[in-house]
């Protein structure tokens, strides 16, 4: 289409420029030859009537129509003039001539002299003088080929213009191309260009005009269009691959988020499935207490002393039982929570052992199973010595009391791989199964021991489970149904040797004290909402005749009774109606007159950092109930011990 | 044009004439000399005469005419609006014996045919145009009138012409009934 407007348009150029100067010179011709026929034929017709007239002069003088008509008839040898006559000098016609073929009528009387057209004739009128008088006139009637001569120029004009316009359209056509090809080609690029969209292409530069100044026009833009599409492109690759990058991320933290919610789900369903463990457990020696506890309230007067006393022992192996599961998920719990500090150093096992040993003795003994040590060979683990005891302990005491009626134990070091240390412990119990290993290390599992001889939580090989992990070591078992088991605990090896450590005697408890004799009883003040707390308490000091005991109900009545009564020592609860122990204690702490009295937090809150935190606020001592009696008289003993002190510096402290 | 109205009443006389009217001669004379006259005045005008011969402008252009008074009478009347050459035309009674002298022309009348011969004689040799109306043959001028169908034509002798050293002009040959001597 732009191929064929444009050179149509420049042909319709050349064309109509061709045709309007063609006109205008066949015009300007035209008219001129037609000026100059008229011109011409009209003297050429006069010279004729003056000939005529002359020689018809003396025809006309001597009368003599003959040789008029003679005269006349000569015209035809002029076939252009179709009709003539002679006018005598009084204006009658004289004689006449008329061409053959020809019917033009000629007026009996003469007419003005002078040039005239009549239709498509010339008439010309002449006097004819002879020596200054008029002695006739002349009419000739000539044909007037004006209009044949125009319509034959009309023809010629158009047979010169057909031929002319087609010499232009030719030429136009062989000239154009060289003005019209250097446009195509970028016209054609252009197109070419559009369509493919290759920026690539570049138009050629033919001539140095206008249109090779078009031609770099374009192709500089083609250029910079190209440069554009390069970056364009650039950048979305650049994109492409961002997209690319952070859709990996995603899915990477979707996997990692849906393994994360799988972990948590998990963790959820074995939160859950401890917690209904954990009832379940509680409950069992819960049920033991509230019943033997309905059967001494319902048959006081009617059981025997020894069944009276045998229902207390349930109940109180029952509490102990509660005791020790609670400890134990506490202990749990605080591992779970990554809440147990280690101090990992080089431990030398042998003494570990030894340690352990001597505290399982009396145990196995008392059951009659044999227990052999053997000797690690200095072996030096990287560990907790006090967690590590506690590991061991928990293998020794379950080999020993799941053991077979004479069974042995034997607990022993190897190193299966360089850097690491293993800890066996082999008991000749009846074994496990197979599936039976596998759920060792489940809470609340007590692999069917639940209703055997051997009282058990389920929990303490959990907790010795990631008492191990945390030391970054690992715990297992190998089990032979009918011959028994191997637990071991594989832990890494120290390149520094161990120091020796001086084992501290937690068991030992000091003397209690004795009432001094000549001294006032000191005044205790406990400060407690729970009557069976206090009941308790009271039952505790009833020997206690050095102490005066006094009780307050909440922590406000406790405060106003250590101000009214200066205690020596005071036993605080702090889950309190009215006032907390802790705002009590603060409140103690900041007058004054109680400043100095210590104050024993006496509190179920057995959390470490609980009483971490009470005795950075100065309380003298954390107790945790359930009470245990000797810690209790302890830290009295302590407390007053203190006081006296303070109250008399000179004597024994 | 006096000439042609003259030779149609002649011609109209003519017709009458032949149709037995009896009329008188000297009418039926003077539509003749009308038409001669005038023809006489207008010869002058077809001859090349000699440097001299028509003298300076103004000069009148003299024809001698040897006729009769009536023919005479026509003839002054033509020659008042007739001119020759641009010099007016003179008639001029030619009486007999007076030697006819500075004439350009001399027309003798059919009635002095007798001395046509001597007039003829005298000017032989001389530039002066002799018109004579006298049969063929005997003693006629150069240029001698005859009547055909009731019509004045002319005969030209152009020996005798060429001998006076005038020069009758081809024009006045082409209307002349015949030419001889050519």
């Amino acid at each position: 289409m732009f191929r064929l407007s444009l050179q149509r348009r420049m042909l319709a150029v050349t064309m109509l420029t061709t045709l309007v100067a063609l006109f205008v010179a066949l015009g300007a011709m035209v008219a001129y030859d037609l000026r100059a026929y008229h011109q011409g034929w009209v003297s050429d017709l006069q010279t004729q009537a003056e000939l005529l007239g002359r020689s018809t002069a003396p025809a006309l003088e001597f009368d003599d129509h003959k040789v008029a008509s003679e005269n006349l008839a000569l015209l035809r040898l002029q076939p252009k003039i179709r009709a003539a006559a002679l006018y005598g000098a009084d204006g009658d016609r004289f004689a006449s001539y008329v061409a053959t073929a020809s019917n033009a009528a000629l007026p009996p009387r003469v007419e003005a002299v002078g040039v005239r057209r009549s239709g498509g004739d010339l008439v010309v009128v002449q006097a004819i003088m002879q020596d200054g008088r008029l002695i006739g006139s002349v009419h000739l009637l000539a044909e007037y080929a004006l209009y044949d001569r125009v319509l034959s120029y009309l023809g010629i004009a158009a047979a010169v213009a057909v031929v002319a316009l087609g010499v232009a359209m030719l030429l136009s056509l062989r000239l154009q191309r060289a003005v019209v090809q250097p446009i195509l080609a970028i016209s054609d690029v252009a197109r070419d260009v559009m369509q493919r969209q290759d920026y690539s292409r570049r138009a050629p530069k033919a001539t140095q005009d206008e249109v090779g100044t078009l031609a770099d026009s374009f192709n500089g833009m083609l250029g910079e269009i190209e440069r554009r599409t390069q970056e364009v492109l650039l950048l979305n690759e650049e994109l492409e691959a961002r997209v690319r990058d952070r859709t990996a991320q995603l899915e990477a933290s979707n996997e990692d988020l849906r393994l994360a919610t799988a972990a948590a789900e998990k963790a959820n369903r074995a939160k859950s499935e401890f917690l209904s463990s954990m009832s379940h457990e509680l409950r069992t020696p819960l049920n033991a207490i509230i019943g033997f506890g309905q059967l001494l309230g319902g048959d006081v007067g009617e059981a025997k002393p020894e069944r009276r006393r045998e229902f207390v022992e349930h109940i109180v192996g029952a509490g102990k039982h509660l005791l020790t599961l609670i400890n134990e998920i506490l202990n749990l719990a605080r591992i779970e929570a990554g809440h147990v500090e280690l101090s990992l150093e080089p431990v030398l096992l042998d003494e570990v052992l030894a340690g352990c040993r001597q505290m399982i003795e009396p145990m196995a003994a008392q059951r009659g199973i044999v227990t052999q040590f053997r000797p690690s060979g200095g072996c030096v683990a990287l560990a907790d010595r006090m967690r590590l005891k506690q590991v061991l302990l928990n293998l020794v005491s379950n080999a020993i009391k799941y053991n077979r009626p004479g069974g042995s134990v034997q607990v022993s070091c190897s190193s299966p791989q360089p850097q690491q240390v293993r800890i066996e412990v082999r008991d000749t119990g009846r074994g496990l199964q197979p599936e039976q290993v596998q759920a060792l290390f489940q809470p609340f599992n007590r692999l069917g021991q639940e209703a055997g001889p051997e009282q058990g939580t389920g929990i303490g090989l959990v907790v010795t489970q990631r008492l191990v992990e945390l030391m970054g070591g690992q715990i297992g078992a190998h089990s032979t149904p009918g011959e028994g088991s191997v637990f071991w605990v594989d832990l890494r090896t120290s390149e520094l040797p161990a120091l020796p450590h001086a084992e501290t005697d937690w068991g030992a408890l000091p003397p209690m004290a004795g009432p001094r004799e000549g001294e006032p009883p000191a005044t205790v003040l406990y400060v407690e909402d729970n009557p069976a707390s206090r009941k308790l308490v009271e039952e505790l000091l009833r020997g206690r005749h050095d102490l005066r005991l006094l009780s307050a109900t909440d922590g406000r009545a406790g405060l106003e009774m250590a101000f009214a009564e200066r205690p020596d020592v005071i036993l605080m609860d702090n889950n309190m109606p009215t006032m907390s122990g802790r705002e009590a204690q603060s409140l103690l702490k900041l007058d004054p007159r109680t400043a100095h009295i210590p104050v024993i937090a006496l509190t179920a809150n057995a959390m470490p950092d609980a009483a971490a935190s009470s005795l950075a606020a100065g309380y003298f001592r954390y107790l945790t109930k359930p009470l245990q009696p000797a810690l209790l008289m302890d830290a009295l003993d302590s407390a007053l011990r203190m006081t006296r002190a303070r109250r008399d510096p000179g004597s024994d402290g | 044009m006096a000439a042609v109205r003259i030779t149609r009443r002649s011609l109209l006389l003519a017709a009458l004439a032949a149709a037995g009217v009896a009329r008188a001669a000297e009418d039926d004379g003077n539509a003749e000399y009308q038409v001669k006259a005038a023809f006489v005045c207008k010869f002058g005008n077809y001859v090349d005469w000699p440097v001299q011969a028509l003298g300076a402008t103004g000069e009148p252009f003299r024809i001698g005419v040897l006729a009769s008074s009536a023919v005479m009478d026509e003839f002054r009347r033509t020659a008042v609006a007739a001119s020759v050459a641009g010099h007016p035309v003179e008639v001029k009674r030619l009486v007999r014996g007076e030697a006819p002298e500075g004439l350009h022309v001399i027309f003798v009348s059919r009635v002095m045919s007798a001395q046509a011969g001597e007039v003829m004689a005298a000017m032989h040799g001389r530039p002066v145009l002799t018109v004579t109306e006298l049969d063929p043959g005997g003693a006629a001028g150069m240029i001698n009138f005859v009547v055909v169908d009731d019509k004045v034509r002319f005969d030209v002798l152009l020996a005798s012409a060429t001998q006076s050293g005038l020069k009758i002009s081809a024009r006045l040959l082409g209307v002349a009934r015949r030419v001889e001597g050519r």
